[in-house]
């Protein structure tokens, strides 16, 4: 997402005089063309962040017409709430297992589906489905699938003579269910990002390094990933965006248990607007959220743009 | 989009033009098949016409589709109420708007904060102090009172208690219930009890459910267990643990919203939570991932040999499935010592106070709530009314009987606002308690105590 | 094992790995299917039996019974033509005026359009949830609660960083001296949007049709919470009416309309899976 390398980029050789260049590229005009979609942004995505925003300096139930102004007492209480920062840890968490390892699974797969392999392309296609369902709905039936007694799954351990694992009465177990269902879910979109970057990879340069003698993991280091750092980049920065802010599937599996072993800050901020109708303490769980994301961006951002150098 | 995107010059990309023209000739296609299985809109229509009367729209929230396919006989009897209603009233149409049932709160109120309430709304009795104090919902003393069928003094007593904020009466209840202890007689007469004598004290009950633990096919992991009750994420294990808490002498919340169910009676109620499923091992820890339905399942199964669930599970689910030969109910056992104690809750019409139309909506909520619909919904669940409870048609049946159960042990919903929060602490105490996380006394203090610093008094 | 495969010719070597590969894949296939494959045996399985324990894999008495009841009983056929019509739009509103700001973003130069992009993009960041509420007061206030039209511009709105970033990259490929040797032939900035950009960035508005329609298709909570009417709601919450609370759950019907809800996306995915590589490919996703 390099916002200010656009532009640099588009500076190519001044071949045509200036005069032109400029009918080209300036015009005031183009305020105009821009407008209609920052209107989206500004209407329905900045507007209402800024009301949630502040929400989150009132006292502000949806159980009580009474909506007194409190400052920085939401912040103050989630400060001193240890639900909120065990929500916190487990969403870090989740995100540290989650975004590494969807972005592995959807790597090894773009890397075999860019095989010249024939008939790649009903593998594709079948290993993007995941992606075609929704959320709460495959929440729904991985749960069917995963559920203790009934499922399907467990059926299956017990058939290979494996004993059941408890996968929703667990903690850890749930933890781990809910890290499968998700990353059945969401492996597709990076498999497609990285599959896609793999077709922009010269293919001269492999050849190039096979004379050279280098191995195929060598190459793999060597050309592919640093080739791919811009899609790993984008991959990594979404999935952790995803990863805090996932309650569908929560939602549909676990609710946040069994206790609160799966009750990650995103759930947790679900839970205090919609079951404890408490607005305020829930839009100042956002605003962290908000920090957080954007945070983990720029480190992001900072860390693989230097590996790409 | 076409426009845009089947330019026709483009060299590289005609391929995928083609497909792109493909796939959405395909939906097309697609949507034309669908549309045709379109069925027309049950309701809809009816104009109104040459009444004097200016046109009005109710729109009612519920969870109740009166057009199931699989409609019970209850709800077939609202729908005759409504269709009647609907000729009778030409000139009002019914917009229907059908949630599930646990969507329900949380819509109506976002629909509230944005002043586009629903006329009538459908909400569980756990919600109606919240909802009362709240602002959102009407009062319906002047229709309530002096009503010959839907008069407050008709109402059982448990229900009367929750449909009652502050002396105002805010809902017209469609049926109540009552939780109730299932047994299997079948599997008490192999096991060697009598299957005429159930458990009266939780002693009893954890001695028998000891005996009715079995690995009933050798293969070394137990296939019947003594006693399933419901601990998964819903309010159903609040619901059914206080019942425990109650017969123990303990309550759940004071007069001033402060949580007092860490008493000796609640924490007492967790530590039996703890041993049915460590100490006794008479209980699956997997009651804490297993839904109301599930629940239901294992006991007609015979994977539970008794259970703690709710009445409505009666007449339909269970002897749909069971023989009365093959199982039976009873009082929920009390320690010793203690007293009969069961919880009751229980869904309810409402009012909003946005709706522009209330004398048309209450209208509509009385013809929904007649006489032969409470007798019909009374037969499958226990009726909210002492005069549908002495019926003919209900004296003597298994609903009558628990009625008077309820009338006698039932407690309903907490009167605080924070329901919600108050029962997802005991929630999660008694999931981390069931699987030896935590002390039992600790867990509990702890809920209490948490509720007690952010909520208390709301 | 190593002079074993020394002594095999390129091709032969090719073609054992390529076997492997076959059977890795399919191994994976299988297992990223089964979901979907359960769905469906839940779905053609009689209503009855679908406790039955043990499970049978297949369906001793299969019965379409599920979606017979789901088409003809319920109302998800208009739930789907509902979902159609918001997704549609979603993807012509978001392509459209998508694209008339990537163009501008890819080719001005007015002042303090990097942070107007950098704030368009950053609003990715933005958790949507606690969003709800400020939106549905909006739209009321619009008058556009329980309409289409609520979903798609909330949609689109969503969309948009996505679709603005995208198409941008792509254009950004674009060599520069097209635009100027029709500007030198005459033609004003639409008509080199129109008849330069548009077709030159059409793989790349595929792949962003396939994103917004997927994103829109499979939204849930605030289609749930937007719309009231049954006659207007779309799949999604439509599906997860068949969950229960205190009474069963009809699997078979949430499998039958699941994999019904399926059938569009996977029509797109089948016909345009190699445009969307290749619409993501072109220069599009880049630092």
């Amino acid at each position: 997402m390099s916002l200010s390398s656009a532009s640099q980029k588009n500076a190519q050789p001044a071949r045509l005089e200036p005069r032109l260049r400029r009918a080209v590229t300036y015009s005031p005009w183009d305020y105009v063309w821009v407008a209609p979609a920052a209107a989206f942004v500004l209407f329905f995505t900045f507007y209402a962040a800024v009301f949630a925003v502040r929400i989150s300096f009132y006292n502000y139930s949806l159980a009580s017409p009474v909506r007194p102004f409190v400052g920085f007492s939401n912040y103050i209480q989630l400060w001193h709430d240890p639900d909120y920062w065990h929500a916190m840890g487990l969403s870090f968490l989740f995100a540290a297992v989650d975004v590494p390892l969807t972005i592995f699974i959807g790597f090894v797969l773009a890397l075999m589906l860019d095989q010249p392999l024939p008939g790649r392309s009903i593998f594709r296609s079948v290993l993007l489905l995941p992606w075609v369902i929704s959320m709460v709905i495959a929440g729904y039936m991985l749960k069917w699938i995963f559920a203790d007694s009934t499922g399907i799954l467990n059926y299956f351990l017990t058939e290979i003579g494996l004993d059941r694992v408890r996968w929703l009465s667990t903690g850890w177990a749930a933890f781990s269910t809910v890290v499968i269902a998700h990353g059945w879910k969401v492996y597709p979109f990076g498999m497609v990002i990285l599959l896609a970057g793999l077709q922009g990879v010269p293919r001269d340069l492999y050849e190039a390094a096979e004379m050279d003698g280098a191995n195929a993991f060598q190459r793999l280091l060597t050309i592919t990933i640093p080739y791919l750092m811009p899609q790993f980049l984008i991959l990594f920065i979404l999935r952790t965006l995803i990863a805090f802010n996932m309650v569908d599937i929560i939602f549909a599996m676990t609710e946040g248990g069994p206790g609160n072993a799966t009750e990650f800050v995103s759930y947790f901020m679900y839970q205090r607007a919609f079951g404890y109708l408490d607005l305020g303490y829930a839009t100042a769980i956002a605003v962290t959220i908000l920090l957080v994301n954007i945070v983990l961006s720029l480190v992001y951002l900072r860390v693989l743009r230097n590996r790409t150098g | 989009m076409h426009m845009l995107l089947l330019r026709p010059s483009e060299p590289h990309g005609s391929r995928h033009e083609k497909r792109f023209r493909l796939a959405w000739t395909l939906i097309a296609l697609l949507v034309l098949a669908i549309s045709a299985c379109v069925p027309a809109a049950p309701g809809a229509g009816g104009e109104g016409t040459g009444d004097s009367a200016a046109p009005v729209t109710l729109r009612v929230q519920t969870s109740i589709d009166l057009y199931a396919e699989n409609a019970n006989a209850g709800v077939l009897a609202m729908r005759a109420a409504h269709e009647k209603f609907l000729a009778d009233n030409p000139h009002i149409t019914i917009e229907f708007e059908i949630l599930p049932a646990f969507d329900l709160y949380t819509q109506y109120l976002v629909a509230a904060e944005g002043a586009n309430a629903p006329d009538i709304t459908y909400q569980g009795a756990a919600n109606t102090y919240t909802l009362a104090r709240s602002g959102n919902i009407l009062e319906l003393n002047s229709y309530m009172e002096n009503h010959p069928f839907l008069n407050p003094e008709n109402l059982q007593s448990a229900i009367l208690a929750v449909e009652t904020v502050e002396g105002n009466y805010y809902g017209i209840p469609t049926t109540t219930d009552a939780r109730l202890l299932y047994f299997r007689k079948d599997l008490f007469a192999e096991a060697g009890l009598d299957p005429e004598q159930p458990p009266t004290t939780r002693e009893e009950l954890i001695e028998y459910a000891q005996t009715l633990t079995k690995d009933t096919n050798g293969d070394g992991t137990i296939d019947q267990w003594g006693y399933g009750f419901m601990a998964d994420n819903t309010l159903h294990t609040p619901h059914m643990w206080l019942t425990h808490v109650w017969a123990g002498g303990g309550d759940l919340v004071d007069a001033e919203g402060r949580a007092i169910y860490d008493s000796e009676a609640g924490i007492a109620a967790a530590q039996f939570y703890y041993d049915l499923v460590n100490t006794y091992a008479v209980s699956p820890v997997e009651v804490i991932a297993t839904d109301y339905d599930a629940s239901v399942r294992a006991l007609v199964a015979g994977q539970y040999a008794m259970a703690v669930l709710g009445s409505w599970s009666w007449p339909v689910d269970i002897l749909g499935a069971l023989s009365e030969d093959q199982i039976g109910w009873a009082r929920i056992p009390p320690p010793q010592g203690g007293q009969d104690a069961t919880f009751s809750g229980g869904w309810s019409w409402m009012i909003s106070k946005q709706s522009e139309h209330p004398d048309e909506a209450w209208a509509y909520i009385e013809a929904l709530n007649g006489e032969e619909v409470a007798l019909e919904l009374g037969k499958l669940n226990i009726p909210t009314r002492q005069s549908i409870l002495t019926h003919p048609d209900i004296q003597n049946t298994f609903v009558a009987e628990a009625g008077v159960y309820a009338a006698a042990a039932a407690h309903g919903n907490p009167q605080v606002i924070a329901t919600q929060a108050l029962f997802d602490g005991i929630r999660q105490a008694l999931q981390d308690i069931i699987q030896g996380n935590a002390d039992p006394a600790e867990a509990i203090q702890k809920a209490a105590a948490d509720f007690n610093a952010q909520y208390a008094g709301q | 094992m190593g002079s074993l495969l020394a002594n095999l010719t390129r091709r032969q070597r090719r073609s054992i790995s390529n076997t492997a590969l076959y059977a890795v894949l399919t191994v994976i296939s299988l297992v990223a299917l089964f979901p979907l494959l359960w769905t469906f045996m839940t779905s053609i399985t009689p209503r009855e039996l679908v406790y039955q324990w043990p499970p049978t894999l297949v369906p001793t008495s299969p019965t379409l019974a599920a979606y017979t009841a789901v088409l003809q009983k319920s109302q998800i056929p208009r739930n789907f033509l509902n979902s159609l019509i918001v997704s549609g739009a979603t993807v012509v509103l978001s392509l459209i005026v998508g694209s008339l700001a990537a163009f501008r973003f890819a080719r001005g130069r007015f002042p303090g359009k990097d942070l107007i992009l950098f704030l368009f993009i950053a609003t990715i960041m933005i958790p949507g949830l606690s969003n709800i509420i400020p939106l549905y007061i909006v739209m009321r206030q619009l008058g556009l609660l329980n309409t289409y039209a609520a979903l798609i511009l909330v949609y689109t709105a969503g969309n948009m960083p996505l679709v603005v970033w995208l198409l941008r990259g792509f254009i950004d490929g674009i060599p520069l001296e097209l635009d100027e040797s029709a500007v030198l032939d005459g033609a004003t900035t639409f008509q080199v949007f129109r008849h330069i950009i548009v077709p030159l960035i059409a793989p790349g508005l595929s792949a962003a049709a396939v994103l917004t329609f997927v994103a829109a298709w499979n939204e849930f909570l605030v289609a749930l919470t937007f719309i009231q009417s049954a006659s207007k709601r779309t799949l999604q919450p439509a599906i997860q009416l068949f969950v229960g609370y205190y009474e069963q759950t009809e699997w078979t019907y949430i499998a039958a309309s699941t994999l019904l809800a399926c059938v569009p996306v996977v029509i797109l995915f089948l016909f345009l899976q190699r445009a969307l590589i290749a619409g993501l490919t072109a220069g599009s996703v880049k630092g």
